[in-house]
């Protein structure tokens, strides 16, 4: 069967757990030999890793002729100039490089309707006009391409697949990796919020990544339960080389948070308990890696407690790096307020790290070899640190189990399930 | 005639609370006192008493054809006295119609058993069957380890305790092909007898009286009567081992039906007898030896390979029994209570994934999330107890006459101090 899938982005030019989810999905499925995905994404920057039956279309070489605005377009959202700043995965490099953009954009206004769309393909303030520009290619690719079936993930493609669904009279499934209540902490914005719903409701199936946003779907969004399917997601098999991962001894322990710096990852938590460990135990360094909007308001934190000298910021990571970081942490660390799934402490596992992560993470639904505590409960969290770094059969037991244990989550059998959807779909619509 | 032997446990641990590193030498309490009370309350008023009130009248209905067995713990006792003494009285009644008897464990349902420390395991044995002796009135003639467990080693620290016989669990994966309705002699000391619970006959009738929804109960009941007629007739001894629970509850009366019916039909038909361990060991010799390295064991809530242990419960109990010596040394008798109720050994079984606490996901009522959780929590407890001895120890040493450490605990002499000193001479 032929799937036309829209992302936002794909490895290696990611911003966060979503493409690496993306490119899983698309390689488990590109694995069984009768699925053809041709994913779509708003910008090729060239260097995407291809997986084998993978056709990409970059939404930006698209010729969509001179056509006006179709009526297929949302109506109760405005797509123009929509100065929020509360849009997903913003980091401040990223920010600045919009912010100049922006400003171009101002500049050259109504004048975008042109033979092609300029796309960034980054996350930023002009976003929403992206989004709408986005749909309408997804208008021609529906028309070019020949599929059986639409799979979006994400609320930035969801006016696409709609009208990619509205033009061709295919199913649609939509992915949903979070919403917009977990990205801002409960302050949501809207106009995304709109987005989300309608992408929703227009969907035939509605794929998500954890019971903990299933509930966030009937809940809050009034999804009917039996719309839905929770598919937890994989984590790709990696080998190391050995004696790479011989960690040396080192007299100082490090402690890792890794991710970015937003209020739904929880970084005050992490300060806190930062706080309370380093005025108790010599020796332990906590390092931040990543970035976003709280950076400087925790570094004023930490300055303000007076441990600055050992909580460390790295700013942004990319995928070596990740893993470089890693190797030299001694824990890994995700006091997230809200996590849909969360893949980042499985690829700590599968780096030999012991790992504490919240109970309000999707992934805490799945494993168990880890310690698992409430995001607020930062004396739990400071005594499994300390725990962990002061009994070494404890985290010998944790790496050796959590190890086991997340050689078991492979993306075989996520993607076997979303090709069950796949096949219930069609034969639904067949019937 | 064959006998069915039926043994009733007892065990309320002293729970510990969430105890984090902040807290270690904060003189924070260990226990979690609110839960320890609310558990015993409840048992006693909603299980124990009526239970026994309802064996009694059965006792004497069957005219001395029923027999049982208890083994109450050593930390239950001490529960007992704390929050409902009434309760010796209870089961000093019962034990006065000469048809009940009572059987020992270690003090403070230990696990020192499986520690190096032999001579503190003795002592522990001894304690637990002075204790019984002086609440219950008779001594106690079999010993039933801690969650049964038993190996050759704890076979020869039973026979320097000075018992002759030891209960244990009767797994199929340590009796293979035999049967574990015999007695068997340990393989390293011949005179100690060594009893197996009928792991199949136990957990069943555990299972009907738990969920004793009417027809389906009755059905499996006489199944399961029908299995006991079923036993080979020269095969002497079947041990029932169940915890007290089974009998009792909010839904007692459906529980006693059921349990009336097992004991008439078996009183009635003569399908067995129901005898005391004491009687049968005198009436009965070994069959065959029998002999194990590997500790069996047997843990109500759960069925795991629990001992010896993963690495997390391994590592506890050994940074646990390097502080043996440092407590020998202390008189202060809130270390050595302390020192008791560390040793319990339902600590170590949350140190197991496999505990019920932990199958579902996330459940607010629980204490610990995890083994990992557990683990960490004794261990704070441990420390502290550790910097406790140490400053007892400077404190000691800074006296100017020194003092010989009192000798063990006396029998029944020792106060109990949890939850406020209470006297209880009233027995």
């Amino acid at each position: 069967m032929n799937v036309l899938m829209f992302g936002w982005e794909f490895p290696p030019n990611i911003s966060g757990g979503l493409g690496t989810a993306c490119y899983g999905i698309v390689k488990g499925l590109s694995e069984c030999h009768d699925v053809h995905v041709t994913f779509v994404i708003p910008k090729s920057q060239g260097n995407e890793l291809l997986a084998k039956k993978l056709q990409l279309i970059s939404a930006d070489k698209v010729n969509i002729g001179n056509e006006s605005i179709p009526n297929i377009t949302w109506r109760n959202v405005s797509f123009h100039q929509v100065q929020s700043k509360l849009v997903p995965y913003l980091t401040p490099e990223i920010f600045s490089q919009t912010q100049e953009l922006y400003i171009e954009d101002e500049y050259i206004e109504n004048k975008s309707l042109g033979i092609r769309i300029k796309f960034s393909g980054k996350y930023g303030p002009n976003l929403f006009d992206e989004i709408n520009n986005y749909a309408l290619v997804a208008k021609t690719i529906a028309l070019e391409n020949h599929f059986e079936l639409i799979h979006a993930h994400d609320w930035l493609t969801f006016p696409a697949a709609v009208a990619a669904k509205k033009i061709s009279g295919k199913p649609l499934i939509i992915h949903v990796h979070s919403t917009d209540y977990d990205r801002s902490g409960g302050a949501i914005n809207p106009d995304i919020f709109a987005i989300e719903k309608q992408g929703m409701e227009e969907a035939d199936k509605i794929i998500v990544v954890s019971n903990r946003i299933r509930n966030r779907l009937t809940e809050q969004y009034n999804i009917p339960n039996n719309k839905i399917v929770t598919i937890y997601n994989g984590i790709e098999a990696q080998t190391y080389e050995s004696g790479e991962l011989l960690r040396q001894p080192h007299k100082n322990k490090i402690v890792t948070f890794l991710g970015r710096i937003t209020i739904q990852k929880g970084p005050e938590y992490f300060v806190d308990v930062a706080r309370m460990i380093i005025h108790r135990m010599k020796n332990v360094h906590f390092v931040m890696a990543g970035n976003g909007e709280m950076r400087n308001k925790i570094i004023e934190l930490s300055a303000k407690y007076g441990i600055s000298n050992r909580l460390h910021f790295t700013g942004f990571l990319n995928g070596p790096e990740v893993t470089e970081m890693l190797h030299r942490s001694d824990l890994f660390i995700m006091p997230s307020v809200s996590e849909p799934f969360g893949i980042v402490p499985l690829e700590a596992m599968q780096a030999n790290v012991p790992v504490i992560i919240s109970l309000q993470s999707g992934v805490s639904e799945v494993i168990r070899n880890v310690i698992k505590t409430d995001f607020w409960d930062v004396h739990a969290m400071a005594d499994a640190i300390h725990g962990i770094l002061k009994y070494k059969k404890l985290s010998a037991t944790l790496i050796a189990e959590g190890k086991q244990e997340v050689s078991k989550l492979s993306w075989n059998s996520p993607t076997s399930q979303i090709k069950q959807v796949y096949l219930n779909e069609l034969l639904k619509r067949a019937s | 005639m064959k006998n069915i032997c039926l043994y009733f446990q007892i065990h309320h641990p002293f729970f510990f609370q969430t105890f984090r590193f902040f807290d270690v030498g904060e003189a924070k309490t260990y226990y979690d006192t609110w839960r320890i009370e609310k558990e015993i309350q409840d048992a006693a008023t909603n299980y124990y008493i009526p239970t026994n009130n309802y064996l009694l009248k059965l006792i004497h209905k069957y005219r001395g054809n029923l027999r049982l067995s208890f083994n109450i713990s050593g930390t239950a006792l001490d529960q007992f006295l704390i929050y409902r003494p009434e309760l010796f009285t209870s089961f000093r009644q019962l034990a006065d119609t000469g048809l009940v008897e009572f059987t020992s464990s270690t003090d403070s349902q230990s696990i020192v058993s499986l520690s190096e420390q032999k001579d503190e395991c003795i002592q522990s044995i001894k304690l637990s069957q002075e204790r019984t002796e002086y609440y219950f009135g008779q001594k106690p003639k079999l010993f039933v380890n801690t969650d049964l467990l038993f190996n050759n080693r704890i076979a020869e620290i039973s026979a320097e305790a000075g018992y002759s016989s030891i209960l244990t669990n009767g797994t199929k994966k340590m009796l293979q092909w035999r049967s574990p309705n015999y007695l068997y002699s340990a393989e390293n000391q011949e005179h100690t007898l060594v009893f197996f619970r009928n792991e199949n006959i136990s957990d069943k009738l555990s299972t009907i009286l738990h969920n004793p929804d009417k027809v389906e109960a009755l059905k499996q009941m006489k199944e399961l009567l029908a299995a006991l007629n079923d036993i080979q007739i020269d095969e002497p001894i079947i041990n029932i081992y169940l915890n007290y629970k089974a009998l009792g509850g909010t839904n007692r009366f459906d529980k006693q039906r059921l349990f009336q019916t097992f004991v008439s039909t078996v009183i009635k038909k003569q399908i067995c007898d129901f005898n005391l361990p004491s009687l049968v060991m005198e009436q009965y010799g070994p069959i065959s030896e029998f002999g194990t390295t590997e500790p069996v064991c047997w843990t109500e809530h759960f069925h795991s390979d629990y001992y010896p242990g993963n690495e997390l419960q391994k590592e506890a109990i050994n940074q646990l029994f390097k502080l043996s010596q440092k407590v020998e040394n202390t008189y202060d008798n809130n270390l050595k209570i302390d020192w008791k109720n560390l040793q319990t050994s339902d600590h170590f079984h949350l140190m197991d994934e496999n505990h019920p606490d932990y199958k579902s996901n996330y459940s607010s009522q629980n204490t610990f999330k995890s083994k990992y959780d557990a683990f960490i929590n004794y261990m704070n407890i441990l420390e502290d107890f550790r910097l406790r001895l140490k400053a007892n120890k400077d404190q000691q040493k800074s006296l100017k006459i020194h003092h010989k450490p009192r000798p063990p605990l006396e029998k029944h002499q020792q106060t109990v101090t949890f939850g406020g000193k209470i006297d209880h001479s009233f027995a």
